[in-house]
């Protein structure tokens, strides 16, 4: 589908992911340090490692998509992957969900993509 | 299809959203009452008598210079502005927007106003919270948060008592008179 003139694209500005990307880095040398140097005293900060490390990995890979909204619908695009697109039309409710910091648009045959 | 609030211009795009996906909207019947969360009104209210506790705790010392009962007593003068700041109720119908605060309330005609958006607010701790943003023809854009109806029925709520205004051609004959 060819894009519209008039399409806006939201992004997530680069400190969100620059932010996310170091931390896993740093989890990972402390895991990668325990694995080639094992010690009874690091094992529970290599657990946190991992743990946190993970969280923010996965974090990372939700943020890897945009949105572009136009006159005629909303176009989402994930990394690698192909595009989503719905119609105004289509979407029946809208969702502020604070608490897990997104919003949710449910289409109208009451699924979510 | 979920949006993450980190999206950059994440207000713009959800008033977009709200805009243009036309089936969200409830269509309420005006005039519409909100009101302010439970919530929100006790947390105040309890570091109030916190405060005052405080501070008749530290008048009973004696002392006759008392710092800390003092401080007390400024710090319960914090709760009673935002209590006296925060809307506790509010009705909107076709003609006018009432929202009562403690002992006082404020009227704005539905045809002086010029625009409702989304606004996102971010805590230190990462939090967020949605707001809604009441564009007038004259003050400041009014903030509106923590009512208890949700922020997504206020926007429609006004967006809808607005668009009944300039069907009517209310908010141009406002902005002529200006």
């Amino acid at each position: 589908m060819d894009e519209p003139a008039n399409e806006r694209v939201f992004e997530f500005p680069s400190s969100v992911r620059l932010f996310l990307l170091p931390v896993a880095l740093v989890c990972g040398v402390i895991f990668l340090f325990e694995i080639f140097q094992p010690s009874l005293n690091n094992l529970a900060l290599a657990a946190v490692a991992i743990l946190v490390g993970g969280m923010q990995l996965r974090s990372f890979s939700r943020l890897r998509y945009r949105v572009a909204v136009s006159d005629d619908g909303i176009r989402y695009m994930p990394h690698g992957d192909s595009p989503i697109f719905l119609q105004w039309s289509e979407i029946a409710n809208l969702e502020l969900r604070e608490r897990l910091g997104d919003a949710r648009l449910v289409n109208q045959r009451c699924d979510t993509t | 299809m979920n949006l993450d609030y980190r999206l950059d211009r994440f207000q713009d795009l959800l008033s977009f959203v709200a805009d243009h996906a036309t089936n969200c909207d409830p269509h309420p019947s005006l005039p519409s009452s909100f009101h302010i969360g439970y919530l929100e009104q006790t947390v105040v209210v309890i570091v109030f008598f916190v405060s005052i506790g405080g501070s008749i705790f530290f008048v009973r010392t004696g002392q006759s210079i008392n710092a800390p009962a003092t401080a007390f007593g400024l710090f319960a003068l914090i709760p009673v502005a935002m209590l006296a700041a925060l809307p506790h109720s509010m009705t909107v119908s076709t003609d006018s927007i009432i929202i009562n605060y403690l002992g006082w309330r404020r009227e704005i005609a539905v045809a002086s106003v010029t625009g409702v958006r989304f606004g996102i607010e971010r805590g230190s701790r990462g939090s967020v919270w949605t707001v809604v943003w009441l564009d007038r023809l004259e003050g400041r854009p009014i903030k509106l948060r923590g009512l208890s109806e949700g922020s997504t029925a206020l926007y429609y709520c006004l967006r809808d008592a607005w668009q009944t205004a300039k069907d009517s051609g209310l908010v141009q004959a406002m902005q002529n008179i200006r």
